[in-house]
């Protein structure tokens, strides 16, 4: 069993656990996923298997929860009201029940529905693509959701940071490194620093001003604020990785926030993943 | 002979008063404890209101340390690798050598500890640390007021046995 379906197994309530680690399949499962009221299921290659004929409980959902929240809800308030949680080892628990709203999402009760996602460390992900890669080049990593663009962030990183490059990341979701108890869980090089759980745009400005880095990576770019904080640090010198949902460029331009820093000619390569689970990389220059 | 019973009646007599004297112990020492409980508890909820660290690292924080209330943290912690971390504060409290009042004080906070928005646990917290800060006044009075009385109550019953054994 690999580290990351133990830290998964880890949230669930003891007689869920045991099934899990003694099922074979666990090992390549990408989620696992709680209805109250229906079987406990793990997707694999994208479609759900049941793994237990016992439905899943009310408490079961508590069980998971007071485990992903180190027994401290409040420390993660922030991102429930999100709608996940990332849970130690850089397991990220998306969250589904009824929103309490005041001026938004202000937190969510009754929660029915958990989906536990396995992170994936895969050494070597993006093959040749990253062979002889010039790590001081803007990069843009594109795929629709679930298509492994963390992986590969993860992967450049480490690359770039273990050929030497000073290397921070902003890591809003915990996902990038899963900084748990001031040590990430996942190799993420020699020479990084990772700010874990600022809001992106506000984090990566905190890096540019105190860590004097040669590379920014931030995860999953989605509003206009990540792409000013984003032409800011460009606009200073700073390599950026980032990942987006896109199909591919076009799907990006479509966007007027994306279609803005595409303008800018900020990054210099764009990275495409395809293909489900066996995945392919395209890098094209932009 | 005679002298036979008065070594004995003096064993008698000093041995009452250690238990005088370690019945009033027994009470200080639970004062401080309670003292430095509520101390610790006050430190919980200032950092989980300024940093929200999550509690097991703060327990353990504390459960590491040299502070007299180390044991309730490091039972509780030990509990919560089967439980969660409200029934093993029940479990925990329950083993500590305090008065019921002051167990329940204590109790009280175990269905909530984890479950709360930042400012609402720690100002439970803080809720709890008063209490306990009470129940530790209050130990306290007692024993400046009638401190020396169970050394002395002691030592007279032990007298009265010697003479009615005499």
């Amino acid at each position: 069993m690999t580290s990351t379906i133990q830290s998964a197994a880890r949230l669930l309530p003891l007689h869920m656990r045991s099934i899990v680690l003694a099922d074979a399949r666990a090992e390549s499962a990408e989620e696992i996923r709680l209805r109250t009221g229906s079987f406990p299921t793990m997707l694999i290659s994208g479609s759900e298997k049941p793994f237990s004929t016992v439905a899943v409980r009310r408490e079961d959902i508590e069980t998971v929860l007071e485990n992903a929240s180190c027994s401290s809800i409040y420390s993660v308030a922030d991102e429930l009201r999100r709608g996940y949680i990332t849970a130690p080892g850089g397991v990220r628990v998306g969250v589904c029940g009824c929103a309490a709203v005041r001026d938004g999402v202000s937190a969510l009760r009754d929660i029915s529905s958990l989906s536990i996602r396995i992170p994936r460390e895969v050494f070597g992900a993006g093959g040749s693509i990253l062979r002889d890669y010039d790590y001081l080049r803007s990069t843009l990593i594109l795929s629709p959701p679930g298509g492994g663009k963390t992986t590969l962030l993860r992967e450049l990183v480490r690359q770039s940071s273990n050929a030497g490059h000073r290397i921070c990341v902003a890591d809003e979701r915990g996902e990038i490194a899963g900084v748990f108890a001031a040590e990430p869980q996942f190799d993420v090089g020699r020479h990084t620093d990772v700010l874990s759980f600022a809001p992106k745009a506000e984090a990566a400005l905190m890096l540019l001003r105190a860590m004097n880095p040669q590379i920014i990576a931030l995860d999953e770019i989605t509003c206009p604020e990540d792409c000013r904080a984003i032409e800011t640090i460009a606009n200073c010198g700073v390599t950026v990785y980032a990942t987006a949902h896109a199909s591919g460029i076009d799907d990006l331009r479509r966007r007027a926030s994306y279609r803005e820093v595409l303008s800018l000619g900020i990054f210099q390569t764009a990275i495409f993943i395809s293909g489900h689970p066996q995945r392919s990389y395209k890098a094209i220059e932009l | 002979m005679i002298y036979l019973k008065l070594l004995g009646a003096a064993v008698v007599a000093v041995s009452a008063a250690f238990l005088g004297i370690a019945y009033t112990d027994s009470h200080r020492q639970a004062a401080a404890q309670l003292a430095d409980l509520a101390c610790a508890l006050r430190s919980i909820a200032d950092e989980v209101s300024a940093l929200q660290t999550p509690l097991p690292q703060l327990m353990k924080r504390f459960a590491e340390s040299s502070r007299s209330c180390s044991t309730i943290f490091a039972n509780c912690l030990a509990y919560h690798r089967n439980m969660s971390l409200g029934e093993a504060w029940s479990f925990a409290c329950r083993e500590l050598t305090v008065r019921d009042d002051e167990k329940n004080i204590l109790l009280a906070l175990a269905p909530e500890l984890g479950r709360l928005n930042c400012e609402a646990q720690s100002s439970r917290l803080c809720l709890c640390a008063e209490r306990l800060e009470e129940c530790c006044l209050l130990r306290l009075d007692t024993l400046r007021r009638d401190g020396k009385n169970p050394a002395a109550l002691c030592v007279c019953a032990a007298v009265m046995l010697v003479i009615v054994l005499i």
